[in-house]
């Protein structure tokens, strides 16, 4: 059976298919007998499903979650809600890319210089530099501010960040080519990426489900050191993933192995929640941590 | 937009203002749905309950920045089945931990099955069995009601993954439950 057939089971359940279309369907469906049979158990289970009651909380369930819910959210003590604490993300991650970028910068600097010998290179760079660590300050002066200015904060290291792996990827490929033919620049690769190689993200993961305590504690003990990657299967994992409008913004921003596991760091941006971090396997794709809120 | 989707932007202002009863509100109209979710995701009473309480701390605390572009109730979702795959990760890295010697992890009447009581304790056993990419399709489109583009926006996949999420669900929901094809009426519309 194949994936035309399997969507078309399920349009034909679920109802996604004009008249004209759910005939044409029900008649292929008809005509061959391991469709219907597959059609047949599908409606079996979704029907047996969509008739099970719908659970729900006892009175008293319903009233110390309540009770709870209000003491977390001072709502008994305050007339205005607490809400709008810096995420784990706000708080770590755009420090970390802005050193990232800096020193993505500084690598490019050094390595690019002597080929290209201009001085507008120089001061392209620099300028760079500067505007990252200003970024850094700023964010580090909203924190506990108002999320929309932090997130302004973090929009502008993104765009840093961006900027500063274009910068690398032409560097690496100039630095490759030890045969003396120079690859054109084309599009930052996985390699290109920062590493950051002290970030132990299967600890990080494991402090993050023991409570914020620790996995700040855990993240106090990171530092983020950048290197070339070693691994090209960055975007291994991302095929396929992402892109419609209502869908997450997916991007590599860290590859390395920790553990003699390839693992790979993605950054998630759903359209309607904060960024959080993903560590993959990058051989399984497997998701080992996550920051997800 | 839906008149649910605008009175839950109006109470989130509200909130957001500082008017307490909005949040009330708010616990009223989608309390039990999001309970719902999490006890069918998590199977264990006690642990849907801590994970319903923890989605709601999620959504009031980061409640500024619901972008209202979307539904709430998406939002609201997204954030239930985000914070049921944690505290799934968590029991499962617990259990991994320590696994007491009486109890084979392969049985499905061991651990959190003895406390099951809920509705058809089949049909909550035959969920548990399945990963909870699937169970999560399974949950929001034939428990909830969830329209396949709902459940995509939901869990933030393409809808071609949630339909092929749905049907491979549905399949070994078939197996963990029995021959169902055999032993059940003719489907609602014969082909």
């Amino acid at each position: 059976m194949s994936d035309h057939d399997l969507d078309l089971i399920t349009e034909l359940i679920n109802g996604r298919l004009s008249p004209d279309e759910r005939r044409a369907a029900l008649a292929r469906v008809a005509a061959d007998p391991q469709l219907r049979s597959e059609y047949e158990t599908q409606v079996a289970v979704a029907s047996l499903l969509s008739e099970a009651p719908s659970p729900s909380m006892t009175a008293a369930e319903r009233s110390e979650m309540h009770t709870v819910l209000r003491q977390q959210l001072n709502l008994d003590d305050s007339t205005a809600p607490v809400v709008a604490a810096p995420s784990r993300w706000q708080r770590w991650w755009a420090p970390v890319t802005g050193l990232a970028a800096v020193a993505a910068v500084i690598i490019g600097v050094v390595i690019v210089l002597p080929d290209s010998g201009s001085d507008d290179s120089l001061q392209f760079a620099a300028a760079e530099v500067t505007s990252t660590v200003q970024a850094s300050r700023n964010d580090g002066a909203d924190v506990g501010g108002s999320a929309d200015a932090a997130d302004g904060a973090n929009e502008e290291l993104t765009t840093t960040t961006a900027a500063a792996s274009e910068e690398l990827a032409p560097t690496v490929a100039a630095e490759d080519s030890t045969d003396g033919t120079l690859e054109s620049a084309g599009e930052p690769s996985p390699e290109a990426l920062p590493h950051i190689r002290d970030v132990d993200v299967n600890e990080l993961g494991l402090a993050y489900a023991e409570g914020e305590d620790e996995f700040e504690d855990e993240l106090d003990k990171s530092s983020t050191v950048p290197e070339p990657a070693t691994t090209s299967a960055a975007g291994v994992c991302l095929d396929g993933a992402g892109g419609g409008e209502n869908e997450d913004s997916l991007a590599t921003v860290a590859t390395g192995t920790i553990g003699g596991v390839d693992v790979v760091v993605v950054l998630v941006t759903p359209p309607i929640e904060d960024p959080y971090l993903v560590a993959l396997d990058a051989a399984t794709c497997e998701e080992l941590a996550s920051t997800r809120p | 937009m839906t008149a649910r989707s605008a009175e839950d932007r109006a109470l989130i202002r509200r909130y957001l203002e500082g008017d307490v009863e909005a949040f009330d509100e708010l616990m009223r109209a989608h309390e039990d749905r999001v309970f719902g979710i999490c006890l069918r995701m998590m199977k264990d009473r006690d642990q849907a309950l801590d994970a319903t309480q923890d989605v709601f701390l999620t959504v009031f605390r980061k409640a500024d920045r619901y972008k209202e572009q979307a539904a709430f109730s998406t939002w609201l979702y997204r954030v239930s089945i985000n914070t049921c795959y944690d505290h799934l990760r968590r029991r499962q890295r617990k259990r991994t931990e320590a696994i007491p010697e009486h109890l084979d992890p392969s049985d499905p009447h061991s651990g959190d099955a003895l406390n099951a009581v809920e509705l058809r304790p089949d049909i909550e056993t035959a969920l548990a069995g399945i990963s909870p990419e699937f169970r999560a399709a399974v949950v929001l489109v034939d428990l909830e009601g969830m329209s396949l583009d709902g459940a995509a926006d939901t869990l933030g996949i393409p809808v071609g993954t949630v339909k092929s999420r749905l049907f491979r669900a549905r399949k070994q929901l078939a197996q963990e439950l029995g021959n169902f094809a055999a032993g059940f009426e003719h489907p609602r519309e014969e082909p």
